[in-house]
């Protein structure tokens, strides 16, 4: 009995041990995050946000800078803030980009007495949503305590299109502004059009919706048929996802009428795989046997890391040209260890490195100096999205949610991404000339950190060819 | 049919498979644990094998050892730490392993991020056998990986220790009497699991990304492979991890990959179904 008794004391030492080992693995690993993140990039949620406002002295925007004092001033004298919630996938590049860019323009809006005499502030809750094996459910849980407990008063954020839809459906219970910044599925819109006293919250900010998507890379090709007249081979390689399976026919059939030929073997022309792959081998042995010039690209996940490093390893000549969410984060080019170089994306046309107006210079140099990278599509977004929301405030002089929507509606103010309005389904309006709408670009992965612009004509440059084609 | 493509890519992936699910088929077969946390050691290894060699300036092969070691102790860690104390319950293991993989996948997200990590190669560089083009790394996963299923097998077969392996295996109380130290036999069964399919992770990982959920995919292709070769048969565990391999690839080339997830599960309810001891395995009693 004794040493039975003293064996399982060691198993349970030992346990215990196990235990603390990971517990201090991880409490090193969460110090080191904090400790190294800038001072408004808090991760925790919502109880941490004020802090992340009124910490430092941070942003130079060239107009101006803001001090902790400010706000402190402005809450003790018992000002309510009013609350913006960030409400997305917090620690993926996507969430942490919405999370920046509306923290440099929430900086920027208090440092000039923020809106109504009243500072804003920010709470963030995380759905999770970049990992596909999420469940909606951990959206809607996270949606309603930004709402609920956080008391936000203008939702910004998303990801994922289910999970979105999921939470749109919450806001005729709400009444709160959704303002996504990075779901993209046309439903989205669809459902304010059908009914539109229940669902008339919600706004998509960013990207552009995915017909303007697929608009956009339609035209891209048109162009690029132009410049390089002999490729002409094109294998359509997409996620098994349902905004793909969308946008697929229609590249089959605008790509024909250009002068492509799609050469894929598969009976319905195109390739799924599944969301999550690990493996592409299949794939890229299919691309180099089909004789194929041109990959035409759609992928939304993290999967694209492993698409294009074995795309680079095998040398596969074709070139890989679509959407690839995962291609748009600086950190891309090490994930494939270079393997990037020559892939082009469509970005927004405020993503491409080269600002194409005042505020994405501001924008972009703020960002990239105070976080000490490039932002991707959700940051332009969010960083619009809280100006639009803080405008409407301004001009409604509330911050009712009801009442919010019609100066929203109204939007016409010029962001990173070109000019910013809204159509009747509350989407962002797309436009190929950004004095004019949301504009996109094509940009080609020529170094680390370095996007070359080839599309549109105005700001292209030649595009650059893999020495194996 | 694309016969040199299924031919190559089919062998190079079920050398790896075979590694993979070598320690899950021991650690049952000897220990008679069945180990939902094992995906975790290939995961784990991947992610070891990342950080030693971008983090800490280790070379590759260097990485790669650290990585096969750090498992080794991990399997070992697992074993006393959670699995000991509640050995003699199979559910409890069961809940315990699964618990273990979960919260190993939730530290990891938290040290790493949700998305995957990719790590250099230990060679780059493409070859052409049987005119397929197919990277240099992928052949040294499969190559490291057979030798690796090779060594193991030898000390099963030819050691005192693998002899007294085969002991516990065939029969625990009995072996105990003949003066065995079972529970040091687990040990070094748990710790042989863990190192064999962190090696895995470390060699597959460069190729395929790693992620903090690896484990899941990668516990249900060794799941598959044990339990079509029979749980506790090595020979088996060989065969069965080139025929899902196999089937994976020709369903990827010849259907969809969209449904090459989907064989692994298949092959486990087919093998319940119609031959639940496996190929090679032993009726279960």
């Amino acid at each position: 009995m004794l040493t039975r008794r003293s064996g399982m004391a060691r198993s349970a030492a030992i346990a215990v041990l196990v235990v603390i080992v990971i517990a201090a693995v991880a409490g090193v690993v969460s110090y080191y995050y904090v400790s190294t993140a800038p001072a408004s990039t808090s991760t925790s949620t919502s109880t941490a946000t004020s802090t992340s406002i009124s910490t430092q002295t941070v942003i130079s925007t060239g107009i101006s800078t803001i001090t902790s004092t400010s706000i402190k001033t402005v809450t003790s004298t018992g000002v309510q803030p009013i609350i913006f919630g960030i409400l997305g996938p917090l620690t993926d590049v996507t969430g942490i980009d919405e999370k920046e860019g509306a923290e440099l323009a929430v900086t920027e809006i208090n440092a000039h007495g923020g809106v109504l005499g009243r500072p804003l502030q920010l709470v963030y809750e995380d759905t999770q949503e970049a990992d596909p094996t999420i469940p909606v459910s951990t959206g809607l849980a996270a949606m309603n305590r930004i709402v609920t407990v956080d008391h936000a008063q203008v939702i910004i954020g998303g990801e994922r299109s289910d999970v979105v839809l999921a939470e749109e459906q919450q806001l005729p219970k709400y009444k709160v502004p959704f303002l996504d910044t990075g779901a993209a599925d046309t439903s989205l819109g669809q459902q304010v059009i059908a009914n539109y006293s229940l669902y008339k919250y919600f706004f998509m900010v960013s990207p552009v919706n995915s017909t303007a998507l697929a608009t956009g890379l339609i035209s891209y090709y048109g162009y690029f048929h132009y410049v390089e007249p002999n490729l002409t081979k094109v294998y359509i390689l997409a996620e098994d996802i349902a905004v793909w399976h969308a946008l697929v026919p229609v590249l089959q059939a605008y790509l024909p009428a250009l002068g492509f030929t799609i050469v894929n073997p598969q009976s319905g022309g195109a390739d799924y795989f599944p969301y999550g792959s690990t493996d592409f081998t299949t794939q890229m042995t299919n691309v180099r046997s089909s004789g194929a010039q041109v990959i035409c690209l759609l992928a939304a996940g993290q999967d694209s890391v492993q698409l294009i490093q074995t795309w680079a390893n095998l040398k596969v000549p074709a070139i890989p040209m679509g959407i690839d969410v995962a291609s748009e984060s600086p950190s891309f080019w090490g994930q494939t260890n270079g393997g990037a170089e020559y892939e082009t994306i469509e970005v927004g046309i405020g993503d491409t490195g080269t600002p194409i107006n005042t505020v994405g210079a501001n924008f972009y140099q703020n960002y990239s100096k105070y976080y000490n990278t490039l932002p991707i599509y959700t940051a332009d977004g969010a960083y619009e999205a809280v100006y639009i929301a803080a405008q409407a405030i301004e001009k409604a002089g509330t911050t009712n949610g009801t009442a919010l929507i019609p100066y929203i509606e109204k939007t016409n103010m010029t962001g990173p991404d070109g000019v910013i309005t809204f159509d009747k389904s509350h989407n962002v309006v797309y436009n190929p000339d950004y004095t004019k709408g949301a504009a996109l670009s094509m940009v080609q992965w020529t170094a680390y950190n370095t996007y070359t612009p080839v599309w549109p004509p105005t700001v292209a440059k030649p595009i650059t060819l893999p020495p194996w084609m | 049919m694309v016969l040199p493509e299924i031919f190559v890519f089919g062998g190079l992936l079920g050398a790896v498979y075979a590694l993979l699910s070598l320690g899950f088929s021991l650690s049952y077969g000897v220990a008679r644990i069945l180990n939902l946390a094992h995906g975790s050691f290939y995961m784990i290894g991947g992610y070891f094998y990342y950080v030693f060699l971008t983090l800490s300036g280790v070379n590759s092969v260097g990485s790669l050892l650290l990585a096969v070691a750090l498992t080794f102790l991990l399997g070992i860690a697992l074993y006393l730490g959670l699995v000991r104390p509640v050995r003699s319950a199979p559910v409890r293991v069961l809940l315990i392993t699964l618990s273990a993989a979960i919260v190993a996948q939730e530290v990891v997200s938290l040290a790493f991020g949700d998305r995957g990590v990719g790590a250099p190669f230990i060679i780059g560089g493409i070859s052409a056998p049987f005119g397929v083009v197919v990277e240099n790394q992928r052949i040294l996963a499969a190559g490291v990986s057979l030798a690796m299923f090779l060594c193991v097998w030898l000390l099963i077969r030819m050691t005192k220790l693998g002899r007294a392996v085969r002991a516990v295996a065939q029969d625990a109380e009995v072996a105990s009497l003949m003066g065995i130290n079972d529970t040091r036999i687990s040990v070094i069964t748990l710790g042989l699991s863990g190192a064999t399919a962190g090696l895995a992770g470390a060699l597959l990982g460069p190729l395929t990304g790693i992620s903090p959920d690896a484990w899941l995919n990668a516990t249900v292709v060794a799941f598959a492979v044990v339990i079509l070769g029979g749980l506790g048969s090595i020979p088996g565990t060989f065969l069965a991890a080139f025929l899902v391999s196999y089937s994976q690839i020709i369903v990827a080339f010849e259907i969809s990959s969209s449904y090459e997830i989907i064989v692994p599960l298949a092959v486990i309810a087919v093998a319940v179904l119609v031959r639940p001891k496996g190929l090679l395995g032993r009726v279960e009693e």
